[in-house]
């Protein structure tokens, strides 16, 4: 009985597993966002997808090493942030949510379309995008970590050290951001765009900044989910969108650490709530079917997004006195 | 107060609507804005006389905002052509035209609800080095800027009263604070034209005082002032000149005593309501200025000031 | 924050759907036969002639593969269950010797509940080298040359054909998602929510009626009847467990946006969890009941179309000659002063949900019969809500209809020029390119900005 419980061994994995690292980056681009600028992107999926195609066309179909292929992911993210910006960032808010979530869904569709499987792999994805990340990798392959059934081998262990600094560096930038005058401009975008344009600042291009910055972040955490396993196009769909909400308004929109620590507590809670909920159906405990149990997380999710916006909006880590949103 | 005949002669000619002025800091032409089928502004000509205090006035619906944002660039004229100060500004953006030095404030204000009082200042400072992404991530680059920003906004804010609630959210001052916030913000950028949409509006008598005050001491310290305003004892105590708006064109344009005996203004507009005694007071507190006295120290305790 | 009631009654909302989901899933779905869509394949080389003997494999997901070979005529028939997208991959070896191959191959085709063709072009690929839009393009405007064939049919008919399908799939569709944009345009247009559940709604439609006729065996309008009520039963208690007390509490539009954004993603998943995660086809008819230019239409395609006709009529007539109508759009132009001018605002906005959610279950019910129904079935569609309400004008009802429809012609027109699988893309770019020129949409008013 004790192996059915080694879902808590998951979960304390999940608390580093690379796609937590994607997912703390794409949430921490997110509070950029919205947090900090009051931009409703609901395409970051989008950006993971656009970031994810570019690294791994370049790893895999055009094998030019892991520098170049990051660049070409950066790139595809800056270009996606300025063919969403300029249409909708100089009109209300909630044109940016359609446009953003509307665009994330095309680059699904197009990247698996059959025609493109040339390029993309169709609706298989791409495999192997991260054998140039690997063959950096300066731990020796006699070096593992083992923790109760938990086994890093050298590559694991390389793919979270480096993606964990990535977070840290990217956090570190942001927070010097937000808290230096081009912060303070952004944080007036968020309270009111007009009062800022009034004061001679060009809102439109704090904006356009913004976005730019936040999706690069999606961008660049997708690669350290995708080099370890595949990149499948049908888990950046509009849910993945949705899970990185969760995350941000769970550790808190208008802060740099809730993003992050969000990612982790969301995803090990993730891990024992479908554990609990297989051991129930194992039992019988759960008059559910397995496949039933596959779509508990997603209510989930929808449920904390209602619940978190409604009772607690500052999430986790914000101040309360922050948490009130703009209309 | 109101027939001051000291008062330098600010226009040439006749005192017309569109008429010309002697120093004119904004000139604009053939300015029509339309909704659908109502036109809300048509005004073939009109000229803002420099380092004086212009009112802007009408019935509601006058169109008086609408120029407003026209001029400031928060909107775009059907047609229309303007300068400020010889320049042509039309067609810029609204942050283009607040850089050139002619700010405004809004009818409901725009104070930065979740940013501190003091940022709130700060952010009206121009030319801030930290404010460019780079040198955002420099800390040492803007560091030394930044100190002098906070000196200039503290000092603001304590001729605005302000200071003690440096560190507060802007979302806990009072409505007529948050008019002085914004009015105070506008300064930071040394503007040449301050351009104040009903300044007065939802303000406690208790502060109106003090705003007056202010609005007075911009001119004393060279900047000019155009402002909407319904309140006609306002209007009459601080303004140097009158423009009426009335349909979307301009009705009649003078000096506040000889547009407020104008019968055809009287009937569209301003009724026959001559009680003074604002405009008394107001005039007390413009005779104080010119003594030198600070005129925020006659405004009552701002904290006693309710919503 | 809103009052600790709201859970409750969220709880009220949820225990809704459970009891239908419950109620309604008693009986498993029947197994369905002969819910299929008639495809033909021709095949024309380069002088314009039909070409025999083309062996044509047809691939889908889920879908055991399948080859016809075309006969005598170039042409070959192939019944495919609608609502998937398939692939026709034409078999170069089949063609007779010294042919180049084919100038666009394989094709990807979405199979809806209309009757289609497929054609194919002998002549030099286009595959990889070029790109997919230049090839399709190509086809698309080569001159209409009268084919010499033994039935004297031409190559201008088969065109002539494919634009009249396309045309009437993009009535059809169009009409159909106007009952949902409508319903969208009119919560916006009353409360300035852009309601991202809406889809949610529309699949909670097909649902109903699918379970309703299937395990239940109530006749095909009884369903409907049934997916209205339930869907304005839905949309009712939406507002009253969800939407009023947020607005009560005066919480501000954009976290009541993410609340509908959490709502869609709940009941979606809700909706996987009792029916599961399939597509399920509607017990209908599939052959032609009435024919328009020789292509024929299914009793659901023209009863689809008649009921959102009658509906959206109905709708028109509602908000011009009824006081509710009136007061509703009083609400919408300026709710302030409906409300001071004693208009019961809540009331208006219960009605707009109680009508929405109607709407969208029949939108919903449509859908499943002209495709099929899955749980995504209604997220699938939002984008294109959206488009449409962007294009004719958010908050605007008029806007809506002609939003649908135009968007819904262009999409199904630009399959011309573009792989089937993409023309969701145009819908996109259709906004895009819309917020770039008129954002105010084609009937929406201008706004004014201070």
């Amino acid at each position: 009985m004790s192996s059915d419980f080694t879902f808590i061994w998951v979960a304390v994995g999940a608390l580093f597993d690379p796609i937590t690292i994607a997912y703390a980056l794409a949430a921490l681009g997110l509070a950029l966002h919205f947090g900090f600028t009051g931009l409703l992107n609901f395409g970051q999926a989008g950006f993971m997808t656009i970031g994810g195609y570019a690294f791994a066309i370049g790893a895999v179909k055009l094998n030019v090493g892991f520098f170049p292929s990051l660049l070409m992911a950066i790139a595809g993210a800056v270009l996606f942030a300025l063919l969403l910006g300029i249409p909708t960032l100089r009109l209300r808010a909630d044109y940016l949510s359609i446009v953003t979530i509307g665009a994330a869904e095309i680059v699904r569709l197009s990247v698996r379309t059959p025609e493109a499987r040339p390029l993309t792999g169709g609706s298989d994805g791409l495999n192997g995008t991260g054998a140039s990340f690997f063959a950096l990798n300066p731990i020796p392959d006699t070096f593992s970590i083992n923790l109760g059934p938990i086994h890093y081998t050298n590559d694991m262990v390389w793919v979270r050290l480096v993606g964990w600094i990535t977070v840290i560096v990217a956090a570190l930038i942001i927070w010097l951001l937000v808290r230096s005058p081009w912060g303070r401009v952004i944080k007036g975008i968020r309270e009111d765009e007009d009062a800022v344009r009034a004061l001679g600042k060009n809102a439109f291009s704090y904006k356009m900044q913004v976005l730019i910055i936040g999706g690069v972040l999606a961008g660049i955490g997708v690669i350290f989910a995708i080099m370890p396993s595949s990149l499948q196009p049908d888990n950046y769909g509009t849910q993945t969108t949705f899970f990185i909400w969760a995350i941000m308004l769970l550790g808190g929109a208008a802060t740099i650490f809730g993003p992050i620590v969000g990612s982790m507590i969301f995803w090990a809670t993730i891990a024992i709530t479908e554990g609990f909920v297989s051991l129930g159906v194992k039992t019988g405990v759960l008059p559910i079917t397995p496949v039933q149990s596959g779509q508990i997380r997603y209510m989930l999710v929808g449920l904390a997004l209602m619940l978190l916006v409604i009772f607690r909006p500052q999430g986790i880590f914000g101040k309360k006195a922050e948490a009130r949103f703009n209309g | 107060m109101v027939n001051d005949t000291t008062r330098p002669a600010l226009h040439i000619g006749e005192a017309v609507p569109g008429c010309k002025k002697i120093d004119p800091i904004i000139i604009a032409d053939n300015v029509t804005r339309k909704f659908g089928g109502m036109t809300a502004v048509d005004v073939p000509h009109i000229e803002v006389p420099r380092n004086a205090i212009t009112a802007l006035i009408g019935p509601n619906g006058a169109g008086k905002t609408t120029l407003f944002n026209l001029l400031t660039g928060f909107d775009v004229p059907n047609t229309g052509e303007w300068s400020f100060n010889g320049e042509t500004i039309s067609g810029k953006s609204a942050y283009k035209v607040a850089q050139r030095g002619q700010v405004r404030t809004f009818q409901l204000t725009k104070s930065l609800a979740l940013l501190s009082v003091l940022d709130n200042m700060k952010l009206g400072a121009t030319n801030q080095r930290g404010e460019g992404l780079l040198h955002a991530l420099l800390p040492w680059t803007w560091k030394a800027q930044e100190a002098e920003v906070e000196a200039k906004a503290v000092e603001l804010l304590a001729r605005f009263k302000l200071d003690t609630k440096k560190d507060d959210y802007a979302a806990s001052l009072s409505g007529g604070q948050r008019k002085l916030l914004e009015m105070a913000r506008a300064l930071m950028s040394d503007p040449t034209l301050v351009m104040l949409d009903e300044p007065m509006a939802g303000v406690n008598p208790a502060l109106t005082q003090s705003l007056l005050g202010h609005i007075v001491d911009l001119k004393a310290q060279g900047m000019t002032v155009l402002f909407v305003e319904h309140d006609m004892h306002m209007v009459q105590t601080i303004a140097d000149w009158v423009i009426v708006m009335a349909e979307g064109k301009i009705v009649a344009e003078g000096e506040p005593s000889v547009v407020m005996q104008d019968q055809a203004v009287v009937d569209a507009y301003l009724g026959s309501n001559k009680d003074r005694d604002l405009g008394e007071l107001v005039a007390e507190i413009k005779r104080e200025v010119a003594a030198g006295a600070d005129p925020a120290l006659a405004g009552d305790d701002l904290s006693l000031e309710k919503e | 924050m809103i009052t600790r009631s709201a859970p409750r009654v969220l709880v009220l909302v949820l225990m809704f759907l459970a009891a239908c989901a419950a109620f309604l899933t008693i009986a498993p779905p029947a197994a369905h036969a002969a819910d299929t869509t008639a495809i033909t394949v021709i095949v024309i080389d380069e002088s314009s002639k039909r070409v025999p003997d083309v062996a044509i494999a047809v691939t889908a997901d889920g879908f055991t593969e399948q080859t016809i070979t075309t006969d005598e005529k170039g042409a070959a028939t192939i019944s495919l269950p609608a609502g998937s997208t398939y692939t026709f991959t034409a078999d170069v070896d089949s063609l007779p010797a010294g042919a180049p191959g084919f100038v666009d191959n394989p094709k990807i085709v979405d199979v809806q509940g209309i009757p289609t063709t497929v054609r194919f072009d002998v002549g030099e690929p286009q595959a990889a080298q070029a790109s997919e839009s230049a090839g399709a393009s190509e086809t698309a405007s080569e001159p209409a040359t009268v084919t010499p064939g033994d039935d004297g049919s031409t190559g201008a008919t088969d065109m002539g054909t494919q634009i009249t399908q396309k045309v009437l799939s993009g009535l059809v569709f169009g009409l159909i998602l106007a009952l949902a944009s409508i319903g969208v345009s009119l919560i916006y247009g009353t409360t300035g929510l852009n309601n991202f559940a809406h889809g949610e709604m529309v699949t909670f439609g097909g649902f109903v009626a699918f379970t309703a006729t299937s395990s239940f065996a109530v006749g095909s309008w009884a369903g409907l009847v049934i997916a209205l009520i339930l869907g304005a039963v839905l949309g009712w208690l939406q507002d009253l467990g969800i939407w009023k007390p947020l607005r009560r509490k005066g919480v501000g539009l954009i976290p009541i946006m993410i609340v509908s954004i959490g709502l869609s993603l709940l009941l979606r998943y809700v909706f996987a969890f009792v029916w599961s995660p399939g597509r399920y086809t509607m017990d209908q008819d599939f052959s032609p009941l009435i024919s328009i230019f020789g292509v024929g239409l299914t009793y659901w395609n023209v009863m689809g179309s008649v009921v959102s006709i009658v509906l959206i009529v109905a709708v028109a007539y509602v908000l011009n000659y009824t006081q509710i109508g009136k007061a509703t759009r009083a609400v919408a132009d300026n709710k302030p002063l409906a409300a001071a001018s004693g208009i019961n605002v809540d009331r208006v906005i219960r009605v707009v949900w109680i009508g929405s959610g109607a709407l969208a279950a029949i939108a919903g019910v449509l859908i499943a019969y002209y495709q099929t129904i899955s749980f995504q079935s209604g997220a699938s569609i939002l984008l294109l809500i959206f488009a449409a309400t962007t294009l004719g004008g958010l908050g605007t009802t008029y806007g809506a209809l002609i939003g649908s429809l135009l968007l819904s012609l262009i999409i199904e027109l630009s399959t011309f020029f573009i792989p089937t699988s993409l023309k969701y893309v145009v819908a996109m770019l259709i906004m895009i390119l819309i917020l770039l020129v008129r954002p105010q949409g084609l009937l929406g008013k201008k706004q004014r900005v201070g």
